[in-house]
């Protein structure tokens, strides 16, 4: 009953258009179409361009979330160690998530261009240049700005959930001789795993999100390397061809439900065992 | 010499800039149309058509442009005052220079989101709008289909080979009020004395790369006012399929064949075929109207200008290059599709005459006649003050005015595709790093090569 308002929006937002979208998927134009059948699939699937975008796209989160996941997590169990740590990091590593990408974008684009900051040191260092964003390395850049945006949030998570472990299991296990590592091992990892699951969840949704920073940088047709899914779906839209859009979008929410309820699952299997 | 060269320069830059912005404010340089029926309004004339309320047994057309025209609303107007029964909506953007590219992205993402979901306004200017896309998506009328049924539409009366060749997609789907033609303004004398030939008719890129070789640094220092990566977009369209495949989604940038092409281009530069500065033989220019045809070729200050066909792409075959001008564009889904034909009719008759320097040749022969009368009564055609021409008036010469009809009449290729050029936009971003010597040319071919395949492949 007081879920209908909160359920309506779902649905006038998100539901409908989504459902509206897959059967778009299925026809062949948008006005006065015929359905096609799997046909916008059997086209997307042939088209060497979306491959890459989804291969990159994996590629990107595969990389990128393990390395937020262990970077978040250490910075986290530092800062909780020590009240020393704890101002100066927390207000820095939080900031990036306040400040407008739009304007961040600009100065990364400054410091990463051909003719940018880092090449002039480079250049003045005695070294060659290389054009960051139009090489195998900007899959490089585009982690680092992942990181630097998505490491504070992460790290109130960790930070949160470090602090419900209870104190007494940490000297009950000193008092019985347990080692720093399995103190990390048994205690923290066990009692921060529900946090963890829900940190990985969110990062990897963010790890889709990186298209906007991307697309900021490099603009709609970048180097080929970080051609990510939604640009792909952006210069689609762009061209008018709403079917193929629609196709890879809802081939793209398929694979991260997928994921999404893997995820779940593990995560229910893992609370029967530790009840 | 140098310096009143560069001031020269600096001149034509200057003409070009002015140019661009009458283009831009969408209002032909000059007067507007000041030869209006006034007798035929009538009474009509002070009412206000675009807030009139849509009266019950109305006809209400929504006709929709991105820049306000004074010309649209001028044959809305008329076009109302003959027939009371229709009200046209003339929507348009009002914007400054500084939210050009916002509004202009806005506007573009709202028309097509209305267009596709079978809303939008009945007519449409389409010059700014992905048109290729609307005709892929079946979003518009096909005006071919359209004349072969209206027994009243005399095609002889129009510039027949516009109404030819203005297709997208294997039909006439943007119906061009005016347009403009794209040539290149060249020295007749000095290329005589050079010794050299032009058939305009027939020549390519590469022609043009090889007669070049015998005028550089004689009568002028350079033989082109242009850009090397532009020099080299036209040598790759030139030789299109050799660099192409769209059908396979191939593209052969890192080949032998390509970095060749672009040290060639190079070469063009250093040996000064190439240059910005300077006089050369030839400068790219667009003719925008039979007044501006006199402007434009005496701004060069030389009294030998001819107007030359633009180097054709060697599978297009002979004929000038043209860009439409107010292209119209009828809706699929309109409700009213007889009157706004009607209308589009009206605008592209020769019922509202139009000012010699009126931005735009009208599609319209019969409107066309009427401006060059014009012109030969003027006998002369005023200048911009702020031109290189100083507002000096020029005489009218009679035999050009046939040479423009020429020129006119033997246009037969589309310079503007209604859909954005990718091909040409990553050529010319990504070799201007070759040219200015920062990267080497397999590195430039590369970047090329991969960027081209993810377009051909998407």
């Amino acid at each position: 009953m007081f879920l209908t308002p909160s359920m309506l929006g779902f649905a006038v937002f998100y539901m409908i258009p989504f459902v509206m979208g897959i059967s778009q998927s299925l026809t062949n134009r948008t006005l006065g179409g015929r359905f096609t059948g799997l046909s916008n699939y059997s086209e997307l699937l042939a088209s060497g361009s979306f491959r890459k975008a989804a291969a990159n796209t994996l590629l990107f989160t595969g990389v990128s979330v393990p390395l937020l996941l262990a970077l978040s997590l250490s910075l986290a169990l530092l800062i909780n160690k020590g009240p020393f740590f704890r101002q100066g990091l927390q207000t820095a590593l939080i900031l990036p998530l306040v400040v407008p990408v739009a304007s961040v974008v600009l100065v990364w684009q400054i410091f990463f261009d051909w003719n940018g900051t880092l090449n002039a040191w480079l250049y003045h260092g005695g070294h060659s240049r290389v054009d960051w964003l139009q090489s195998n390395g900007s899959m490089g850049v585009l982690v680092v700005l992942y990181l630097w945006k998505n490491l504070g949030y992460n790290l109130i998570l960790f930070l949160a959930g470090l602090r419900q472990i209870p104190r007494d299991y940490y000297e009950t296990a000193r008092i019985e001789g347990a080692g720093r590592w399995h103190q990390f091992s048994r205690i923290t990892l066990v009692y921060l795993t529900p946090t963890l699951f829900f940190v990985v969840l969110i990062s990897i949704i963010n790890s889709f999100k990186v298209f906007r920073e991307t697309y900021l940088l490099a603009g709609d047709y970048p180097y080929d390397r970080i051609y990510m899914l939604q640009h792909y779906m952006n210069n689609m839209f762009a061209a008018l061809e709403i079917q193929k859009l629609t196709a890879a979008a809802t081939l793209m929410v398929l694979c991260i439900s997928v994921l999404v309820m893997a995820l779940l699952s593990v995560e229910r299997r893992f609370r029967d065992v530790l009840d | 010499m140098k310096t009143t060269n560069r001031k020269r320069a600096r001149a034509t830059a200057a003409t070009g800039i002015f140019l661009l912005f009458a283009l831009a404010a969408c209002s032909g340089g000059g007067g507007e149309s000041p030869q209006i029926h006034t007798g035929k309004s009538g009474d009509k004339g002070s009412e206000q058509p675009v807030e009139a309320p849509a009266n019950a047994g109305k006809t209400t057309l929504t006709f929709s442009t991105f820049f306000p025209d004074p010309h649209l609303q001028e044959l809305v107007t008329q076009y109302e005052a003959l027939h009371p029964e229709v009200d046209i909506q003339l929507q348009s953007v009002q914007t400054d220079d500084a939210h050009l590219e916002a509004e202009m992205e806005k506007f573009m993402t709202q028309t097509n989101t209305a267009m596709l979901a079978g809303k939008g306004p009945d007519l449409l200017v389409l010059d700014d709008l992905p048109a290729a896309s609307y005709v892929k998506n079946g979003l518009l009328v096909n005006f071919d289909e359209l004349i072969a049924q209206d027994s009243a539409f005399k095609r002889e009366d129009y510039f027949t080979n516009i109404l030819d060749h203005a297709k997208i997609g294997g039909g006439l789907y943007a119906m061009p009020i005016s347009f403009f033609l794209h040539g290149l303004a060249g020295d007749e004398e000095a290329l005589a004395q050079a010794g050299v030939e032009i058939n305009d008719d027939s020549w390519s890129w590469n022609d043009f790369a090889v007669l070049s070789q015998k005028l550089v640094n004689k009568t002028y220092p350079h033989v082109i006012h242009t850009e090397p990566e532009y020099m080299l977009n036209w040598m790759v369209s030139d030789n299109l399929s050799l660099f192409v495949d769209e059908s396979k989604g191939t593209a052969k940038f890192n080949t032998a064949t390509f970095t060749g092409l672009m040290k060639q281009v190079q070469k063009m530069s250093e040996d000064g075929v190439i240059g910005a500065e300077g006089i050369p033989y030839f400068f790219p220019v667009q003719i925008n109207s039979p007044g501006d045809y006199f402007e434009s070729l005496n701004s060069f200050l030389s009294s030998n200008m001819k107007l030359y066909v633009k180097p054709h792409a060697q599978d297009v075959g002979a004929g000038g290059y043209f860009q439409p001008y107010r292209s119209i564009g009828l809706n699929q889904s309109s409700k009213a599709k007889e009157q706004a034909w009607d209308f589009v009719k009206f605008m592209i008759s020769d019922q509202v005459p139009v000012d010699p320097n009126h931005a735009g040749f009208p599609l319209n022969k019969r409107l066309y006649a009427q401006e060059v009368e014009q012109l030969k009564k003027d006998g002369s055609v005023p200048t911009a003050k702020e031109g290189p021409l100083k507002g000096v008036p020029i005489q009218v010469n009679p035999d050009e005015l046939d040479a423009l009809e020429n020129e006119l009449t033997g246009a037969t290729h589309l310079v503007s595709k209604f859909q954005p050029d990718q091909l040409a936009d990553i050529i010319v971003e990504q070799s201007q790093a070759f040219f200015s010597g920062q990267k080497s040319t397999e590195d430039v071919a590369g970047l090329i090569q991969n960027k081209v395949t993810t377009y051909l492949n998407e």
